[in-house]
């Protein structure tokens, strides 16, 4: 039997499904393997060494030797010396758990030498995502050994492993987050998501949503005014929200891309002590606004790789890359009626606003599609039959309908300057997670940051045009295929591509700078403010309109009185209930 | 259980009828001690039959102290002596309270005890029988002509025990000695002759057979049979009896020279004893001398004829008899409507032991013969069919169910005519349970499904009190069922209210449970057909008895 | 008349008690969520403003607070003033419904184990009418039979008051195979898996799993259908008492009989006393002696109808009326335990402590008989002085209340040292008497 077969066969007996994954997989690309004097086979990944090319052994126990305890958990199973080492250091110690991140490598690397007696001492956490490692795992951060080169090899890896492990481990207050919106833009729904996954997450959540003003802002624009009628629109605006954050006292703003904030109004957050935190769900090097915001934020997510050098450079304290994803229980798999799967169902449709590349690729295409989405005017006329209900804005529902009722999802990242696929694309957008978490089938064409956010085997690609002709009619008639392929990339998603885990590990980066929830009394005004009653407000009046008030004030008021009234009452009843919160632990 | 304790503040006779729960209980609780309270006027009885301890209640002396207002601290001295000694040795295990009256439930309410039974009186100082039998007991009270239990039967109902049973008494050879004594002393060959007693008086003169009667019989028997009649009775009856004894040639008048040693003795003597309904009768009945009971006016003889195998009972064929409570008869024609020659006839069969040829006695007299039933109950067989006592052993098999047995017990109304009135009540009676119980199940099942509003609540509630007017209704109109339905008000009495869906389960399980017979039974294939009796022999076939 | 609950249970309320005229709701755990989660109170006072509206405006003319927590208690404190207020919380101390509710709050808070009123009872002093409920001994459940279902709840709230699977299993497995009952299993979500387990070794075709799949109201009818009720101290267990089920409860840890053993008639429990017993719900458990102690051959016999004592520190009660009141006597009699002594005198006192409680409440007489039917007493007779009730205090209660507690407890001790020192020279002759024998 080979050594592949050998060290599986050694690992199956204890892992059955750790070994079953990395048989499945295949060797990631970057990969070269060298040889060292000694003939020991060590590799090097995406251009690093994995282990010393001289003497891994001894480099591993020199690692090691710095341990006086066996860590909690091994990141990188790299060629494995530095775990050999490990145990050879502590011989009583009870199983190690090894995370390897890319069930590709340990496939390469069992391909090479004998594991078995090592693996038979050791639990390996295979391809896991950084969500699920953490979900169940117990160390803190400050007990793993991370194998050197995997830190910069996996940093997005151990990155996003820290955050959800800050998050998972943070003080119990919820934060009081305000989440800004565009006013209206491909960035409105990613903001909702947002919005919708924090106050899931229990924090209290308030949306500043600017969507009420887009009419105003579309006349702006339109009346030849010019640009700076909208400037002043955008500084107007840009107010609103600083208000709205007064009102609100939140501990952290979450700004997206897009959203009319200005930085003095920025900075005028950040004096009043609250924290930004800033999605930039768009392509830094078509959009440039970032180069003014990023320098202001707290911490400025983007969702390119690439963007974290150039950020820095523009003076953004901490950049961290944030990929999208899928709301759960939004988009999801419908059982959808009759009459939905004759409006929305097709072959082979598409969801999304009419760029240069995508009108051109479609024209060209030369298969039966239907066009859903908005800014598709002037298309060509090949297109313009394809387009549905004369190119009006789909809603988020509406999509997540079509997702579900078509056959095939075409989902063609946008460019300005391509006239198809672009080659060098590398951020994911929404739509491909967005399908995904509906288990509906896609076609996407290669991005360069798809690779570590989904296995080969949940998506479907396409190259070029060509592909994507082939693909389509391949895929149209073996439907095992697309369910399998939609099967696996929902898995995926749920797994680790949804907004609650996005929201975790943003804030688990915030907390990890020392976010902390601020709490500081209302004043009498800021609770008129949220009171819906009359009767309350008027109430409230009686208490100087500044200054902190908690409820504990108020009461104190009430006790003083020897015979309290009505709404004094209900406060007494209410305290009783805030008591009766902080005593826990009965069960009768 | 340990430690027994029966109260029973009755007379004489209702002393004796209770040795058959005392044998009962002995075979039952071999190792229990059995103890007795009863009414110390009666302290000569008690000697004589089978307790671990007897205690005397005073009753007379109660009685005295609370008519004179001044002196009711004695009476109270007197309950606290009693209820103190007997709470002496702890509480019993078993109190049963035999008799039915609020003095004696209140009475062993002092007496400490784990478990209950018999007449009882709650919180509210009210009337509650504890359990099925003393509620069927109270209930009964409403018609009696409908009871076809034996008081003894009750009591061992009570206490979930079963004849067949005998009364029971110790009787001395001082006793015999005396009792031959005293025959000589009249005259009389104790050896050779043959003795047949004669009760000729009884506590009520509504319950005497005719002096004229009983004076013929003496003179057939004697010049027949050539027998002795003995007169008994006490001293207050002596005139009578000697009237009667002046006309039966060697008639001897014992009345007032008799305690019960020799009462005793001489009845066991005797080849039988004819007699009204009497305590002599009980006597009679525990020594194993066949009993002739000329049962006229107020005299259920049912509840509280002679109990055990071979007494013959006679009784005249009359809409009014028995007279119900409390009437004072001018016309007394039962008393006529049985001659004396009937009378002889039976008590010839009563002294042979032997069943003879079923007497005839035309349309104007029953008589009857004791057995037990495949119960051990006691069972009187009318010695010609007739349909009223058809009705009775319907009630019986009827009550069995509702007392002892589970509701799917297939109905014996088939031993009911189909086309009888009778038989049209009961299926009302049966569907008004129905209908009752289904109100109960909805008001509790719907209650539950979904929620009804006060107002749908009372309307409910306003349906059911309807059928429940129908209830009173029905035992109104129809006398035989009032037992039936007053027996279920009082059980329902007995449930506790303390949740009212629990309350509506039990009771609608009640109901249920009453109507089933009745219901089953309209399914037999044949409603002529009657219960599976050992005595009901050729006049209705047996059919296969029900799942 | 209306009810006040919490909203999770108000659907419940109008299902169970169709009579009542009204069944308020507050949202208890939307407002507690608001101060766990520290969320603005604002919403929470607006929602809670509206929801005592419509109390106040109801302006009832008695409201009864059965609750003993300062929460109920401010709750009614503010609609109070258009309603007088009996019970806790209420705004006159002096009343009886608040020395009765305090006096039992004191009993509870010296030693659970002093307290032998039962919940429903304690809540019963409020009704009106004097005499409640009563009953006699002759409501007997019928034994289980092929035809018959026998209700199962498994699991409780709180794992000291959960009785193991695989107990739970052996008996019914039992009862199955010897009765051929049909089992239905209740309970909610959390506890399907170990229903499931439960499950495993019966006959499929006489099992019905109902966990998690009852809605409240659903629970009610479906337990309204059962014959028998096999439970630990749920709200399974009192919701089938309420419907009259008959049941078979399993009291031990946390859960004591004579506070909230299933009220009614038929039904039998199991309580498990050791030393450590009633331990509380949050204090950590080595090891569960009282759950374990509890064999399932013998929860199975009583399912069956079969007479069977447990062993100790195991007990079997009975419910039984005493006057217009719930108690639980051992079956059979057993010897009487320091504080079932103190505990039924203090049963009994309470009557005569408050004068203005008298009737609503047992008497002395009523605990003496209970006492001496129910409890073997005579190794007291010598063990103890005659004043020996006199060191007993209640912390709490007002001076000359607890005066009048000494006093009257130690007048319920003489009567009943009478007694026992006459049954006590009578154990001897009885003992003579054996040794004669011997």
């Amino acid at each position: 039997m080979t050594m592949l077969e050998k060290n599986l066969s050694a690992l199956r007996e204890r892992q059955p499904e750790a070994a079953a994954r990395v048989e499945r997989s295949c060797t990631p690309e970057g990969l070269e393997r060298a040889e060292t004097p000694q003939g020991l086979p060590v590799h090097r990944l995406r251009g690093r060494l994995l282990h010393s090319q001289r003497d891994p052994q001894r480099e591993a126990r020199k690692q090691i030797a710095r341990l006086d305890r066996p860590p909690g958990l091994v990141v990188g199973f790299g060629d494995g010396f530095h775990i050999e080492a490990l145990l050879e250091r502590f011989p009583g110690a009870e199983e190690i758990t090894v995370a390897e991140p890319e069930a590709g490598l340990l496939r390469a690397v069992f391909e090479t030498r004998d594991l078995s007696r090592l693996l038979s001492r050791i639990r390996l956490a295979v391809g896991q995502a950084p969500a699920s490692l953490v979900r169940d795992l117990t160390p803190a951060p400050a007990d793993w050994y991370v194998h050197p080169p995997v830190e910069q090899i996996q940093r997005r890896y151990l990155e996003a492993a820290r955050a959800l492990w800050a998050y998972r481990s943070r003080p119990p207050d919820p934060l009081r987050i305000l989440v800004v919106g565009p006013v209206y833009g491909g960035s409105y729904p990613v903001a909702c998501y947002a919005k919708e996954a924090l106050s899931r997450l229990g924090h209290e959540v308030a949306f500043a949503d600017l969507t009420s003003f887009e009419q105003g802002y579309h006349e702006l624009e339109g009346c030849g005014g010019g640009r700076d009628l909208l400037v002043s629109f955008e500084e107007l605006l840009s107010r609103f929200i600083e208000k709205k954050a007064e009102a609100f006292r939140p501990d952290l703003a979450f700004i997206l891309a897009q959203a009319p904030i200005r930085e003095e109004s920025l900075k005028r957050l950040k004096e009043k002590g609250i924290r930004l935190a800033y999605w930039f769900v768009e392509d830094y090097r078509r959009m440039r606004y970032w180069e003014r915001i990023a320098p202001l934020t707290d911490v400025f997510f983007t969702i390119q790789r690439e963007a974290e050098g150039p950020m820095r450079a523009a003076g953004a304290r901490c950049v961290r890359y944030l990929p999208l994803a899928a709301l759960e229980g939004f988009h999801e798999p419908l059982p959808l009626t009759e009459e939905e799967r004759k409006r929305y169902g097709a072959d082979l449709s598409f969801v999304g606003a009419g760029y240069p590349n995508r009108r051109n690729f479609f024209a060209r295409l030369s298969r039966d599609l239907r066009i859903w989405g908005n800014e598709w005017e002037g298309a060509a006329p090949a297109l313009a039959e394809m387009i549905q209900d004369q190119g009006r804005r789909v809603s988020a529902e509406e999509s997540v309908r079509i997702f579900n009722a078509s056959r095939i999802n075409l989902n063609l990242h946008s460019s300005t300057c391509h006239d198809g696929v672009d080659p060098h694309g590398d951020f994911v957008n929404p739509r491909t997670f967005e399908i995904a978490g509906c288990r509906a089938f896609q076609l996407v064409d290669r991005r360069s940051l798809l690779g570590e956010l989904f296995e080969p085997d949940e998506l479907a690609l396409f190259q070029d045009l060509e592909d994507a002709r082939d693909k389509i009619d391949h895929f149209l008639s073996h439907e095992q295929e697309r369910l399998a392929y939609a099967r696996r990339g929902f898995e995926r998603v749920r797994q680790e591509h949804t907004y609650d885990l996005r929201m975790r590990e943003m804030l688990g980066v915030l907390y990890e700078q020392g976010l902390r929830s601020r709490r500081r009394g209302k004043s009498a005004r800021d609770w008129a403010q949220e009171a819906r009653s009359p009767e309350l407000r008027q109430y409230l009046e009686r208490f100087p309109a500044d200054g902190p008030l908690e409820l504990e004030d108020i009461v104190g008021e009430i006790r003083k009185k020897n015979n309290p009234g009505w709404e004094d009452r209900v406060f007494l009843a209410l305290m009783a209930f805030k008591e009766e919160s902080t005593c826990r632990g009965s069960c009768s | 259980m340990q430690r027994i304790l029966l109260v029973n503040l009755m007379r004489m006779g209702d002393i004796l009828q209770s040795t058959p729960v005392v044998a009962g209980l002995r075979r039952a609780y071999p190792e229990a001690e059995i103890h007795l309270a009863f009414n110390e006027a009666f302290a000569e009885t008690v000697s004589r039959i089978d307790v671990d301890e007897a205690h005397p209640l005073p009753m007379g002396r109660l009685r005295d102290a609370l008519a004179s207002p001044e002196r009711f601290l004695d009476a109270f001295g007197e309950l606290e002596r009693f209820g103190r000694r007997l709470n002496e040795k702890g509480p019993y295990d078993l109190l049963f309270n035999q008799t039915p009256s609020p003095a004696a439930a209140a009475l062993s309410d002092l007496v400490e005890a784990r478990v209950r039974r018999g007449m009882r009186l709650d919180e509210a100082r009210s009337f509650v029988p504890a359990d099925p039998y003393s509620a069927y007991l109270v209930a009964m009270m409403s018609n009696r002509r409908a009871n076809p239990f034996h008081l003894v039967d009750i009591w061992l109902g009570t206490l979930g025990l079963r004849g067949p049973d005998s009364l029971r008494m110790k009787v001395t050879d001082q006793d015999m000695e005396r009792a031959v004594d005293l025959l000589r002393a009249s005259g009389a060959d104790p050896e050779r002759e043959l003795f047949v007693g004669f009760q000729v008086s009884a506590s009520q003169k509504e319950k005497c057979w005719s002096e004229e009667g009983f004076a013929r019989l003496g003179r057939q028997l004697e010049r027949n049979l050539g027998a002795r009649i003995l007169l008994f009775g006490v001293s207050e009856e002596r005139h009578l009896c000697r009237r009667i004894a002046s006309a039966v040639p060697g008639a001897v008048s014992l009345a007032g020279r008799t305690g019960l040693g020799e009462l005793a003795g001489l009845l066991r003597r005797a080849a039988v004893l004819v007699t009204n309904d009497t305590g002599t009768q009980h006597v009679a009945a525990a020594v194993g001398t066949p009993v002739v009971v000329v049962s006229v006016g107020p005299v259920f003889f049912r509840e509280t004829g002679p109990y055990g195998e071979g007494h013959r009972v006679l009784q005249a064929r009359l809409p009014c008899a028995p007279c119900s409570f409390h009437v004072s008869c001018s016309n007394p024609v039962c008393k006529d409507r049985i001659r004396p020659d009937h009378v002889y006839t039976v008590a010839v069969w009563a002294m042979r032991r032997a069943q003879g040829p079923q007497p005839d006695f035309g349309p104007e007299v029953r008589s009857y013969r004791s057995g037990f039933d495949e119960r051990g109950r006691l069972h009187y067989e009318p010695d010609v069919p007739d349909p009223d006592d058809e009705i009775l052993r319907f009630h019986k098999e009827l009550w069995t169910v509702l007392l002892e047995e589970s509701g799917t017990h297939p109905g014996p109304l088939g031993l009911l005519p189909a086309d009888s009135k009778a038989r049209r009540r009961w299926d009302r009676l049966a569907s008004v349970l129905e209908r009752a119980s289904h109100l109960m199940d909805r008001m509790r099942t719907e209650s539950v499904r979904r929620p009804l509003d006060a107002q749908e609540w009372k309307r409910l509630g306003d349906e059911l009190r309807q059928e429940e007017e129908e209830l009173r209704g029905l035992a109104r109109e129809a006398e035989e069922l009032s037992p039936f339905v007053h027996y279920l008000f009082i059980r329902r009495e007995c449930f506790p209210t303390a949740s009212p869906l629990a309350f509506l389960r039990m009771t609608s399980d009640l109901y249920r449970a009453a109507a089933a017979p009745i219901v089953s039974a309209r399914t037999r294939p044949s409603p002529e057909k009657g219960g599976d009796f050992p005595w009901s022999d050729r006049n209705c076939a047996t059919p296969s008895p029900g799942p | 008349m209306s009810v006040l609950v919490d909203r999770r249970l108000g659907e419940l309320a109008a299902h169970l008690a169709p009579w009542l005229d009204g069944v308020f709701t507050i949202d208890i755990q939307a407002h507690l969520e608001t101060f766990r989660n520290s969320l603005s109170w604002v919403a929470s006072w607006e929602r809670l403003e509206t929801e005592l509206r419509s109390l106040r405006q109801a302006r009832f003319d008695r409201v009864v607070n059965l609750n003993f927590g300062p929460l109920a208690a401010a709750v009614v404190k503010t609609f109070g003033d258009t309603s007088p207020v009996e019970g806790f919380g209420s705004l006159d101390a002096e009343s009886p419904a608040a020395e009765w509710n305090n006096f039992i709050r004191l009993l509870l808070q010296t030693d659970r184990r002093l307290c032998r009123f039962h919940l429903v009872d304690i809540f019963r002093f409020h009704s009106a009418r004097k005499a409640a409920s009563r009953w006699s001994d002759g409501v007997v459940p019928s034994p289980l039979t092929s035809r018959s279902t026998l209700g199962v709840q498994v699991g409780t709230r709180c794992a000291k008051r959960t009785w193991a699977e695989t107990r739970f299993a052996e008996v019914l497995r039992t009862v199955q195979s010897e009765l051929g009952v049909r089992v239905v299993l209740f309970g909610d979500q959390r506890e399907a898996l170990s229903a499931r387990r439960v499950a495993r070794g019966l006959k499929a075709e006489l099992v019905t799993d109902l966990v998690g799949k009852t809605s409240l109201p659903d629970l009610a009818e479906a337990l309204s259908g059962c014959d028998r009720i096999l439970s630990a101290d749920t709200g399974t267990l009192h919701m089938a008492a309420w419907l009259g089920v008959p049941s078979v409860a399993l009291f031990f840890g946390p859960a004591r009989v004579f506070e909230t053993g299933p009220y009614g008639s038929g039904h039998f429990v199991l309580q498990s006393e050791p030393e450590c017993a009633p331990c509380s719900e949050s204090s950590p458990c080595g090891r569960p002696v009282c759950s374990e102690a509890i064999p399932p051959t013998g929860v199975a016999r009583l399912l069956a109808g079969s007479p069977w004592t447990p062993p100790p520190p195991v007990v079997l009660y009975e419910p039984t009326q005493v006057g217009h009141w719930l108690q639980y006597r051992p079956i059979p009699r057993r010897k009487a335990k320091v504080w079932d002594v103190l505990g039924l005198l203090c049963w009994g006192a309470a009557g005569e402590i408050f004068p203005s409680t008298q009737g609503r409440v047992p008497s002395m007489r009523h605990a003496l008989d209970f006492l001496c039917a129910n409890y073997d007493l005579r190794p007291w007779a010598d063990s103890v002085q005659d004043n020996w009730t006199d060191g007993f205090r209640l912390p709490g209660l007002p001076p000359d209340r607890q005066a009048a507690l000494t006093a009257i407890l130690r007048r319920g001790w003489r009567e009943l040292l009478e007694r026992i020192r006459n049954h006590d020279h009578a154990g001897e002759e009885s003992l003579r008497a054996a040794g004669a024998a011997a």
